[in-house]
């Protein structure tokens, strides 16, 4: 049996008041968002209806467990959210921590079955904070990667983050971009303004990773941290073919202004850049899929992420529907085992 | 230096030519501020110009290369009898028509104001010089077709300016700011301006203001790069905000008849975009009742892309994603001609699978603008 990581999960509080037990006394009254107060929120509720029960979806480790677990995935990368870019950047940063205190917590301490790694949560609004977070858990040999939001009122290649970056990177800890709960002081979620129905949210809301990316790119921030990996968790990825071509199309041109940046843009994605994959992205006719993952190497780049327990979970049967054998390996394992440096069962080869 | 022979008038004995080239995308310039100007309401002049450089060179907010020379214009594009590129009708006809053998070209002027009236006074204005000067006195040989140009923020006067070119024999189409202070073209606020396109059978196309006098730059969702470099290549992402909003707020089930071109803002993300609203689009019909088909049928039907600037990747793989994308009868081929982004017809051609080329380099153009299918030669073409 092929093994699996699932390199994308949402671990939730029982109850969003859960949090308060882990913020500091100065923190514990003041008013925070929830998770799923959300701007865009899912009608009938942004999880799986099967998992609305006697626990909040995926609150319970038990449970979650079990339903991951049982069904053939080794590994799972838990990547909580936080409560929005609140405007209070160091009450975020608060928060940031009390997510991360409780993820070890309830979560990554107290699991005996090992398969369970963590995301730590960092505020980039607040790039000191964020920085001495890192170094607060940074060799918790749990936590895996850092965590930030997909939501942001600058590009994560604007100087001002690169010291996060920095620290995460020296650390060997790849940088997660993922939407964020809660509800933040933002801009609209689509280029020409607020979506005005859900699916207009959804469809389009995970494609702003590619402003980070190119970003990231173009300030020359992976050209300096040749260790820096950036993962963008929230899928997307199929539309990174047209958009670094129509990067590299004018890489030449634009030189004079950036002369750091030494080589074709879509050079960088091989050593910085993984996607977890989503229920969006792909062709609908699984006979392109080998073909389309083709180009730009993609393959090499997405990993298997179910999402749960969002109402748009995806099994790795469905995700790597019409892939070949290596495709296959590379998205359900080998690339996050790699990334993450998690070794598979023996069993499992 | 070239001379460029003026022709007044049709004498009646030019030599037909096929039509096989159709540019959609190309940007004329009032010769001077003062010209563009004389078409004004009097009582606007002031208002709208209040420096006076509603005509380049200016300012932007993300330069291109050298653009302090170059104001993003082709050098040897220039008028050698002076004036600044795209500003002689004539020269542009001699490169562009005679020489690179463009058969007939769609002429989208770049302007745009903050202030509503000021938006729509500049853009009627602009309606009146086009038509004029390259629709009338430059057009003998009857190749430049003209874009109505409206505003975006007051669609019913964009409705009413519609209506005032339906019936003129050049104008092939209505232009619209994809800028539009975060309406997304699906809102029901452009609902009068679609009707008045649909019903007198022009397109409505859009193209990136990024070069205007009045510059009005979106704000992206996750904040603006500092460099053209990563902003241009972001940019595609506005035209996909404003293609699933048209599609899942139910602006083509409101207009079976509506067109919209998508110009200069790339066309290989529609395989992706129109895969990914399909997708969503399954798994949330609850939530979308009045979408009644699947998002790629309604891209297919009523939505084009123009081609340039063509991605640089390799042409094998470049041919072979177009083949998988199989949107042969939504590209039509541009030059942006006279920018410095050019794309030659040679160039371009050899890009495009064999059998999508003729469709996109003429034959979805001319369908879409109802074009003829010869035109006049000038002298010394054949």
């Amino acid at each position: 049996m092929t093994p699996i990581i699932d390199a994308n999960v949402q671990p939730h509080f029982r109850y969003n008041a859960e949090i308060r037990r882990y913020l500091p006394d100065a923190h514990k009254l003041r008013s925070i968002p929830d998770v799923e107060q959300q701007w865009y929120q899912a009608p009938g509720g942004d999880y799986r209806q099967d998992l609305y029960g006697e626990n909040y979806p995926g609150s319970d480790p038990e449970t979650v467990s079990r339903h991951l677990f049982s069904q053939g995935v080794d590994y799972a990368i838990l990547n909580p959210l936080t409560r929005g870019n609140i405007a209070d950047y160091l009450l975020n940063s608060r928060i940031c921590a009390a997510v991360n205190d409780w993820l070890l917590d309830r979560w990554l301490e107290p699991d005996s079955t090992n398969r369970f790694r963590g995301t730590m949560r960092v505020n980039p609004e607040d790039p000191k904070g964020a920085v001495a977070e890192i170094e607060r858990l940074a060799t918790h040999p749990k936590l895996v990667q850092v965590g930030v939001p997909m939501q942001s009122r600058e590009p994560y290649g604007k100087p001002m983050f690169e010291p996060i970056w920095e620290a995460a990177a020296a650390h060997g800890l790849p940088v997660a971009v993922h939407i964020n709960g809660g509800n933040g002081v933002d801009h609209p979620p689509t280029f020409a303004g607020h979506a005005h129905t859900y699916p207009g949210y959804a469809a389009f809301m995970p494609l702003n990773y590619f402003v980070h990316l190119a970003t990231l790119i173009v300030e020359g921030v992976f050209g300096r941290h040749p260790r820096l990996k950036f993962v963008f968790a929230d899928g997307g990825y199929d539309i990174l073919t047209p958009l670094m071509w129509r990067l590299d199309t004018f890489w030449l041109s634009m030189r004079d202004q950036t002369p750091w940046v030494d080589r074709y843009p879509s050079e960088y994605l091989p050593g910085h850049v993984r996607f977890c994959s989503s229920a969006f992205d792909g062709p609908v006719d699984a006979g392109k899929m080998q073909r389309w993952m083709d180009f730009t190497g993609k393959s090499d780049l997405l990993m298997y992420g179910s999402s749960y327990p969002h109402w748009s979970t995806s099994t790795p049967g469905v995700m790597a529907e019409g892939l070949d054998g290596p495709q296959r390996d590379k998205v359900l394992w080998r690339n996050a085992s790699e990334l993450y440096g998690l070794a598979v069962r023996e069993s499992a080869l | 230096m070239t001379t460029i022979e003026r022709v007044e008038s049709s004498t009646g004995q030019e030599d037909e030519i096929a039509v096989t080239i159709v540019d959609t995308d190309v940007h004329p310039l009032p010769v001077s501020a003062d010209v563009l100007m004389s078409y004004a309401p009097a009582e606007w002049v002031d208002k709208i110009w209040p420096t006076g450089n509603a005509v380049a060179p200016v300012p932007h907010f993300y330069d291109t290369p050298d653009s302090y020379k170059t104001m993003s214009l082709r050098l040897d594009a220039a008028p050698p009898n002076g004036g600044i590129a795209g500003s002689d009708p004539d020269f542009a006809a001699k490169q562009l028509l005679l020489d690179a053998g463009v058969s007939i070209a769609t002429l989208e002027p770049m302007c745009d104001a903050h202030l509503p009236q000021a938006e729509h006074v500049l853009k009627s204005t602009y309606n009146d010089w086009l038509a004029d000067v390259w629709l009338d006195k430059y057009n003998w040989h009857g190749r430049w077709r003209g874009s109505i140009s409206v505003s975006a923020q007051t669609p019913e006067q964009a409705a009413r300016e519609v209506e005032r070119w339906a019936g003129h024999p050049y104008m092939a189409q209505v232009l619209m700011t994809p800028q539009t202070r975060g309406i997304p073209f699906g809102n029901p606020h452009f609902d009068p301006l679609y009707e008045a396109a649909a019903r007198n059978g022009f397109p409505v196309a859009t193209h990136l203001m990024g070069q205007t006098p009045f510059e009005l730059i979106p704000l992206y969702p996750v904040g603006n790069p500092a460099h053209w470099h990563d902003f241009f290549a972001s940019w595609p992402l506005l035209y996909v905000s404003h293609l699933m909003s048209l599609v899942f707020d139910g602006a083509f089930d409101r207009h079976p008849d509506l067109r919209v071109v998508f110009v200069e803002g790339g066309f290989t993300w529609a395989m992706p975009v129109m895969s990914r609203m399909d997708r969503i689009w399954e798994a949330r019909r609850g939530d979308l009742p009045h979408v009644r088909r699947r998002p790629s049928e309604y891209v297919r039907e009523h939505v084009r892309f123009t081609t340039q600037p063509l991605e640089d990747t390799d042409t094998v793989g470049f041919r072979e994603y177009l083949e998988m994308m199989d949107l042969g009868d939504n590209l039509m081929f541009s030059t942006d001609y006279p920018h410095w982004s050019y794309d030659s017809p040679t160039y371009a051609i050899n890009r495009f699978p064999a059998e999508q080329r003729e469709r996109i380099m003429r034959g979805n153009a001319t369908a879409l603008y109802g074009l003829p299918a010869t035109v006049k030669a000038l002298p010394g073409e054949r």
